[in-house]
């Protein structure tokens, strides 16, 4: 999918007229036309061709479609992509035309004032994670880009490079200019474990409320190249169990012996959640093996 | 600048010829015919509203009619009170009870004739048709073809799909 929206269009042929325009009214009711723009003034570009689709949303003066758009949360306007391409581009246009305004609401995750849809769309997410309804943290997975994982106080998530833990603000309602999460920390899965990033990818498990993340280590059986498949798409294995320890404290230990990592995660995990392939295959290796195939270096003590 | 006019009624005349004659305090709902009238002092002939049909001029009327003693909403506090909700009294729902043509016809009206509340209640009962529907529940309901490959429909629903109510 494209970060640059196409040109969403204007396919309507009646121009919408403000008031403006009256004051090159003539005094003769009978010689007032209040269809033509040109004398009335218009609000909306009509010089753009016709959107193929037919359904109200897209037929409707870009003008008029944006403030239908200003009803919907952010996140019903990202949902609303998935309709078809005629709501994607006017979605996508509505968020590019849109920036001061977001800036003002998603600020403190949006750290540049020149962003995309990728960029919205994430910060809409960051801003909607919800303290979870269980102690132990809540097992999340979703197949998109990023993963979160949130206890009620933390949350976790697998940002491409690395996973980032982030302390969740107590608050039931995200207010303008303010965010969900405070406190973020970037942690490279290669630096804490000595080797390839390239090689390595992470699956966050669990958020303690103590502020441990538990997170499952993989390796690509073939690492992704520049311009081959996304990382995502690439063959990969889950070859141990990772721990960060106390988000708060700002202080990691990672590469818990397999076993102390396994019963953290039993005693942790719902037994659903325990039953996943992922969480299966990972009892039968251990960390010496992640280890050992994914780097020559010596991981750090 | 025209002196005043005392006249009761204005005629306004639709698209399709038809002149229909209204109280003034209701026709001026509209800005447009309201700055009109105020510009232009008495009008005796019928005003020509070219963008808009019988039928859609008549519900426009009516919604004028019921909303007539309405207090006008200052320039300013428009933007901060209409954004900050989506409810729709009683009333007005059940005069947005119609189809999705006349839904879109009465809507392109009150942005014609700059009739602020009565888009604003179009816009919103356009939005609670959105509200809480999956995508293809949208579909269903505003006859849209999922033109999307199968290729691109999976990769936007993986990008999209926490943001699915669960």
């Amino acid at each position: 999918m494209s970060e640059t929206p196409k040109e969403a269009t204007n396919p309507n042929p009646q121009a919408p007229t403000s008031s403006r325009g009256l004051e090159q009214m003539t005094t003769q009711a009978s010689n007032i036309s209040l269809s033509d723009p040109k004398d009335c003034g218009t609000d909306i570009d009509t010089s753009t061709p016709h959107r193929p689709a037919t359904d109200i949303l897209s037929r409707l003066p870009l003008e008029i479609t944006f403030q239908v758009l200003e009803q919907l949360s952010d996140k019903e306007k990202i949902k609303a992509t998935r309709v078809c391409k005629s709501w994607e581009s006017i979605a996508k246009t509505w968020q590019k035309e849109n920036c001061q305004t977001i800036l003002k609401k998603y600020g403190p995750i949006i750290d540049s004032p020149k962003f995309g849809w990728t960029k919205f769309r994430n910060a809409v997410k960051l801003a909607h994670i919800k303290p979870s309804s269980t102690p132990s943290g809540k097992l999340t997975h979703d197949s998109s880009n990023v993963h979160f994982v949130n206890s009620k106080k933390y949350a976790a998530w697998m940002n491409g490079k690395g996973f980032v833990t982030a302390r969740l603000r107590p608050t039931t309602s995200v207010k303008p200019g303010e965010s969900r999460t405070e406190n973020e920390t970037s942690y490279k899965l290669s630096t804490l474990l000595g080797c390839s990033n390239a090689q390595i990818f992470g699956e966050i498990l669990s958020v303690e409320d103590s502020g441990c993340v538990l997170v499952a280590v993989g390796r690509y059986l073939k690492a992704p190249k520049k311009n081959g498949p996304k990382p995502e798409h690439c063959e990969k294995a889950i070859v141990g169990l990772g721990f960060s320890v106390l988000i708060s404290m700002k202080r990691e230990s990672f590469g818990l012996p397999t076993e102390t990592a396994t019963q953290l995660t039993r005693a942790t995990l719902p037994k659903k959640q325990f039953l996943t392939p992922i969480l299966l295959s990972t009892t039968r290796l251990n960390r010496r093996s992640l280890v050992r195939d994914c780097s020559s270096k010596r991981p750090p003590k | 600048m025209a002196t005043p006019s005392t006249q009761a009624t204005v005629k306004l005349q639709s698209n399709d010829n038809v002149v229909i004659e209204v109280e003034r305090a209701i026709a001026e709902r509209s800005v447009l015919i309201k700055n009109m009238l105020e510009d232009c002092g008495e009008v005796t002939d019928a005003i020509p509203i070219s963008n808009v049909n019988e039928s859609i001029l008549r519900k426009v009327i009516e919604w004028c009619e019921h909303h007539k003693n309405d207090p006008v909403a200052a320039e300013n506090e428009n933007d901060d009170s209409r954004k900050k909700t989506t409810d729709i009294d009683e009333w007005d729902q059940k005069f947005m009870n119609v189809d999705q043509e006349m839904l879109f016809e009465i809507i392109l009206a009150a942005n014609f004739l700059d009739i602020k509340p009565l888009l604003d209640t179009g816009c919103k009962t356009v939005a609670n048709m959105i509200k809480g529907k999956s995508p293809e529940e949208i579909r269903k309901l505003f006859n849209i073809q999922n033109d999307f490959t199968p290729e691109e429909e999976e990769q936007i629903r993986r990008e999209n799909e926490w943001a699915e109510d669960r």
